[in-house]
């Protein structure tokens, strides 16, 4: 009871209400922008947070962190651009949903799982934080490996009309991943003596390009065609059905509810891992879902199934990485490092000390933590109404807004112009990939989980002392992963091979859906 | 639909609002929102800070600037260097690194010195030399400083790949803050090794890995190497400083090559034993733990120095505001409090010292460089 009067003193003063406030929505409008991710949006609000208590600061970060992710859900859903990258992944079927008329409904979806994965995780995180930690030891540069190539495996469906153009656009990812500096032995590939591409092609400038710059130029094309169309990118009779459901029927959602739990679960565990963050979180457990589904090929043509387990593997993401950050001082994703400043910064220095000398601060911010999540939720269903209207703003007022978005986004990350170079290029090269029928996910797939199987492989090499095989041989998590991957690539190979014996009509009524 | 696109407009402003605040040409845009924002903080930060500095001297706060212009030299005196106008800081690493929160902490103490607003700006890439190689091309008017650290300065400058130009001297060096030395640890429950003199035993008859998190961690080990025939990889952490870290808490690697800053939660959860410390003398963090030279007697010095620089050709009399502005802010008791609490040892360096330091220890590097990549 000691313990409630604690929290409930540090939680409900005005302050960090008031930060509780300006988290929950400053994090969701940075978060929907393009470019501007929830990493962006924690530092930004970093210099605002030294002047407030430690618990109104903390509770406003955190909350900044989650709402920023679940933010970048809106903009995915409802124009294609993903607000940050751990949204690209909703992008492909919210979006296609949308475009059915659905976007309403794919809000709806978001809101719930993004807010259930948050909770989840959040309670997780007050609860269990220092068994989870232990356990997240246990995984290590060759599971990393693994999990990446597990992650990897979901190109090949990903592709919608031929596997062989995911499959290309697979390895156009994977080779623009090798630019950079190589992890391990510090070589230097195609980086062509320039400077700022020591560090690889950044994330963020790839993905503003090949989803939010390639839509602007997509519907650039269609407003100048005769007869194009003059409101926004959905049809007509889409326009209509826009007034849709938020919620699902109550009957409904029994369905979604193994997968929401799935999904957290993964993306709880996906946070944990340092090096992995809300993208790695949102593919994994998109590809989980795919696989464990009874229609895969309704995957990416606009599956509420998709967007409910990459949002609610993306939240739950988040308070999975402030476990190892708040008990080891080991940040789990990019954000949390971020966040590791703002702790530092208050005076309160993670490890197993901070959940007993500063127990009165830390125990509040968790609390506050969960409340964010809720109040996220309530947020989302609040505006859900409103923001879909986005989808019906005429195309002419939102390319122009878009594209001044994407570079500004893109220039804020550096505050670098090549960044905006980079951007542009992506930009292009998604438009003529879109054109051709080639998807473009892949690409971004391949350029966050090429470089961490690499890296992987790199570790693992130098750690085995010997025999590699025998090394990863060794370790059971890794057995787990490769068995997951070969099912993951030969599953679909036998249920076509199954389906082409039950016969092929079946099989062509259910195709050419799209 | 009007009201929507208003709307949206409305959005469009606050974001580059948002952007314009945090850039670095934010100077002159800012003024119209930022007082709201600055305001705030000082509100809420004047009464903890400034009552335990007021109740001590109340007088010296006002008269210290007069006085530490009687004492300089008449060159500093006869500019007004910051006149109110803001600097801005580049942090050329990602927000969240320790440079980065060193910096951050002293931002505080710097903008009492100086009486002016510091901004911070993160501008990472090539591991410092892309803001680096930037900055060296403005006009040295003292308004743009930046943080620099010695590992990039010695190890990062001779990548082959991509070699750099500029050294240590081509910029106005303005004082060095944080000395972070090296240390090597194991696990607690380590059961193999427990001392230096096994641990360096173990190493002959066995190979041994161990994480680090950048090139600077895998001199050490190649050092290490070279002394005694042992056998140690080096394990450089793709994840950074974070990822080394998890390698040996999971025992996926046997030791750690890190600096104190970054071992010292872990040791006094009683996660990891710091074995060595590479200082001249004995880290107060770590008081029972041997430096290099007592376990050897050879003494070298593994480190990661933190400064504050900033275009090559400075006017000496800005130079000078600006050097004795830092002197005072890294000094300051409280400052060093702060940054004691994360493991930091504020070890004030002059200008000439630093440079002197990094160039002692690039002649290390130099020895190691055809190994090193």
């Amino acid at each position: 009871m000691e313990m409630l009067d604690v929290i409930m003193d540090g939680l409900f003063t005005w302050q960090t209400l008031l930060g509780l406030l300006v988290g929950v929505l400053g994090g969701m409008l940075m978060g929907a922008l393009p470019g501007l991710s929830s990493t962006m949006a924690v530092t930004l609000l970093i210099p605002i947070s030294y002047g407030m208590e430690p618990v109104a600061a903390l509770v406003m970060l955190t909350a900044t962190y989650t709402s920023a992710i679940f933010g970048g859900s809106i903009t995915a859903i409802l124009i294609h651009t993903p607000g940050t990258p751990s949204s690209a992944a909703t992008a492909m079927d919210g979006y296609a949903l949308t475009l059915q008329g659905r976007g309403l409904e794919a809000l709806g979806m978001s809101t719930i799982s993004s807010t259930v994965g948050g909770i989840i995780s959040a309670i997780a995180l007050l609860l269990i934080a220092p068994p989870l930690a232990r356990m997240s030891l246990k995984f290590s540069s060759p599971e990393y490996m693994f999990i990446a190539i597990f992650g990897l495996t979901i190109i090949g469906s990903l592709a919608g009309e031929s596997l062989l153009h995911g499959l290309a656009t697979g390895v156009i990812g994977l080779a623009l991943g090798l630019i950079g500096m190589e992890g391990t032995l510090g070589v230097s590939r195609y980086t062509f003596g320039v400077l700022q591409l020591m560090n690889g092609i950044q994330l963020v400038p790839a993905l503003i390009g090949l989803f939010s710059m390639s839509q602007a130029m997509l519907q650039c094309e269609k407003l100048s065609k005769p007869g194009g169309l003059a409101s926004g990118q959905i049809s007509k009779e889409a326009a209509k059905n826009i007034k849709g459901h938020f919620f699902l029927p109550l009957k409904e959602y029994p369905k979604y509810i193994p997968n929401m739990i799935r999904s957290s679960i993964i993306g709880l565990l996906v946070g944990i891992m340092p090096g992995a963050g809300g993208d790695i979180g949102s593919w994994v457990s998109y590809n989980f879902a795919k696989r464990s589904s009874k229609h895969p090929e309704t995957f990416g043509k606009g599956e509420l199934q998709g967007v409910c387990a990459s949002e609610a593997a993306n939240n739950a993401v988040t308070g999975g990485a402030l476990i190892p950050l708040l008990t080891l001082s080991i940040p789990g994703s990019g954000t949390a490092a971020v966040l590791l400043g703002g702790l530092i910064i208050h005076g309160l220095t993670p490890g197993a000390s901070l959940f007993e000398k500063n127990a009165h601060l830390i125990y509040p911010i968790l609390v506050g933590f969960l409340i964010a999540n809720i109040l996220m939720g309530i947020v989302g269903v609040l505006i859900g109404r409103k923001v879909v209207k986005v989808a019906d703003v005429p195309a002419n007022v939102l390319i122009p807004i878009i594209i001044v978005l994407s570079v500004l986004g893109s220039y804020a990350i550096n505050f670098s112009m090549f960044d905006v170079y980079v951007m542009l290029a992506f930009g292009f090269i998604g438009y003529f990939l879109r054109k051709l029928n080639y998807p473009t996910a892949p690409i971004v797939l391949a350029l966050i989980l090429g470089p961490m199987a690499e890296n992987g492989f790199q570790m693992s090499l130098l750690m085995a002392k010997g025999s590699v095989i025998k090394y990863w041989a060794g370790r059971p998590l890794c057995w787990l992963f490769v068995v997951l991957s070969v099912c993951s690539t030969l599953l679909p190979v036998i249920i076509n091979a199954a389906k082409k014996k039950s016969g092929i009509e079946q099989a062509e009524a259910s195709s050419p859906e799209d | 639909m009007k009201k929507w696109i208003l709307c949206l407009l409305s959005l469009l402003l606050v974001f580059s609002l948002l952007t314009a605040c945090g850039g670095k040409d934010a100077a002159e845009e800012a003024p119209a929102n930022e007082p709201a924002e600055t305001q705030e903080e000082t509100e809420a930060e004047e009464p903890a800070a400034e009552e335990s500095a007021e109740e001590q001297k109340e007088e010296p706060e006002a008269e210290e600037p007069a006085e530490e212009q009687e004492e300089e030299p008449a060159d500093s005196a006869s500019v007004d260097f910051p006149a109110g106008k803001p600097i801005t800081l580049i942090v050329p690493y990602a927000a969240g690194g320790g440079t980065d929160i060193g910096n951050r902490m002293l931002v505080p103490y710097l903008e009492k010195e100086l009486d002016t607003t510091i901004t911070v700006v993160n501008q990472p890439g090539g591991s410092g030399w892309v803001a680096w190689n930037e900055l060296a091309t403005k006009e040295p008017d003292g308004y743009t400083i930046t943080a620099m650290g010695s590992a990039s300065l010695n190890y990062n400058k001779y990548n082959p790949d991509a070699p750099q130009e500029l050294g240590v001297d081509d910029f106005t060096q303005l004082g060095c803050q944080v000395v972070d030395y090296a240390t090597i640890c194991i696990r607690a429950d380590e059961t193999r090794f427990k001392t230096w003199d096994e641990f360096i035993e173990y190493g002959k008859e066995n190979e041994l890995t161990g994480s680090g998190a950048g090139t600077e961690d895998k001199v050490t080990k190649l050092y290490l190497n070279d002394a005694f025939g042992t056998n140690y990889t080096a394990v450089i952490s793709g994840d950074g400083a974070a990822g080394a870290l998890t390698a040996v808490l999971g025992g996926h690697v046997d030791f750690l090559v890190s600096n104190v800053g970054e071992c010292l939660i872990p040791y006094q959860d009683g996660e990891l034993i710091p074995l060595c410390v590479f200082s001249e003398e004995r880290s107060p963090f770590l008081p029972d733990v041997p430096t290099y030279k007592e376990l050897t007697g050879d003494s070298v010095l593994f480190f990661s120095a933190r400064a504050l620089a900033t275009t090559g050709g400075l006017d000496p009399a800005i130079r000078q505001v600006l050097v004795d502005a830092i002197a005072a802010a890294t000094q300051n008791q409280d400052f060093v409090d702060d940054m004691a609490e994360q493991g930091l040892l504020v070890q004030y360096m002059t200008p000439e010292e630093f440079t002197q330091l990094v160039k002692d220890e690039e002649s290390v590097v130099l020895e190691y460089l055809d190994v090193l990549w």
